[in-house]
């Protein structure tokens, strides 16, 4: 995380001063876009979402507490534009898929007709099959390996809900790609 | 299959993000929306007031609400 920003920077800033929040955006901007690629994956949605996070942080300055950590507040509101962002992505996915080739199956790896390409294929489908909500938590957690507890924060939720959450991605996850045909 | 060979499979098909990478410059976009705030369309509008409607005719229905809050 970065610095903190000094208080009268974010105390002009709860009151609406731009060029305060400009200072803001120009420090955090590189942490924030960071953290929303981390989730979404793309490049041009996470930048989407970036606009967004700053935007939403901009309307909601009069509920910002100076004496609170700027970061902090600002990762909790680009994981929900970047959770946004996913469910967007997911919807325009369901709409092109249709009339697409149906998944690959089965894809062992070495298997008659399974490749490595099939197989890496096959678990991206997994993956992004998953509810957004477990997809975010999986993501941060088996592929970024963030520890738990700044998972917890980053998506304001209690330590538990996230070790819930990530047992029943995996559980979901297993369940898949063994219906796939991936024991390995 | 074991959580540890779940998440060496997906960190193969799936590899972490590159932290290194420059965020867009998006100030221009950014500042050139800050002006507009999001108002509510016709649609909006005619769904708040059917809620609102619906509730004053069937105030049970709070209750179903209540539950899914």
């Amino acid at each position: 995380m970065q610095d903190e920003p000094d208080r009268d920077l974010l105390r002009r800033f709860a009151h609406g001063d731009r060029e305060a929040f400009e200072a803001l955006f120009r420090q955090f901007e590189r942490e924030v876009y960071r953290w929303i690629l981390r989730i979404v994956r793309e490049p041009e949605a996470a930048e989407d979402a970036l606009v967004e996070a700053f935007w939403r942080a901009y309307r909601g300055r009069a509920r910002f507490d100076p004496s609170r950590s700027f970061g902090a507040w600002m990762r909790r509101i680009a994981t929900n534009c970047a959770l946004d962002q996913l469910k967007a992505m997911r919807r325009r996915d369901r709409h092109e898929a249709v009339g697409r080739v149906p998944p690959r199956e089965p894809a062992t790896r070495g298997g008659p007709g399974g490749t490595d390409f099939d197989l890496a294929d096959n678990i991206r489908r997994a993956f992004a099959s998953l509810p957004p909500k477990l997809q975010v938590v999986a993501t941060l957690a088996l592929i970024e390996e963030l520890p738990h507890t700044e998972i917890a924060d980053a998506l304001g939720l209690p330590l538990g809900t996230v070790k819930s959450r990530l047992f029943r991605a995996t559980r979901d996850l297993r369940d898949q790609l063994t219906r796939l045909g991936i024991q390995t | 299959m074991t959580d540890e060979h779940l998440k060496r499979l997906l960190r193969a098909a799936i590899p972490p993000t590159d932290t290194s990478v420059a965020a867009p410059d998006v100030w221009p976009r950014l500042s050139a929306g800050l002006g507009h705030t999001p108002r509510w369309s016709y649609v909006d509008l005619g769904l708040a007031a059917a809620v609102a409607i619906a509730f004053l005719i069937f105030p049970e229905w709070l209750w179903l609400l209540a539950y899914h809050m």
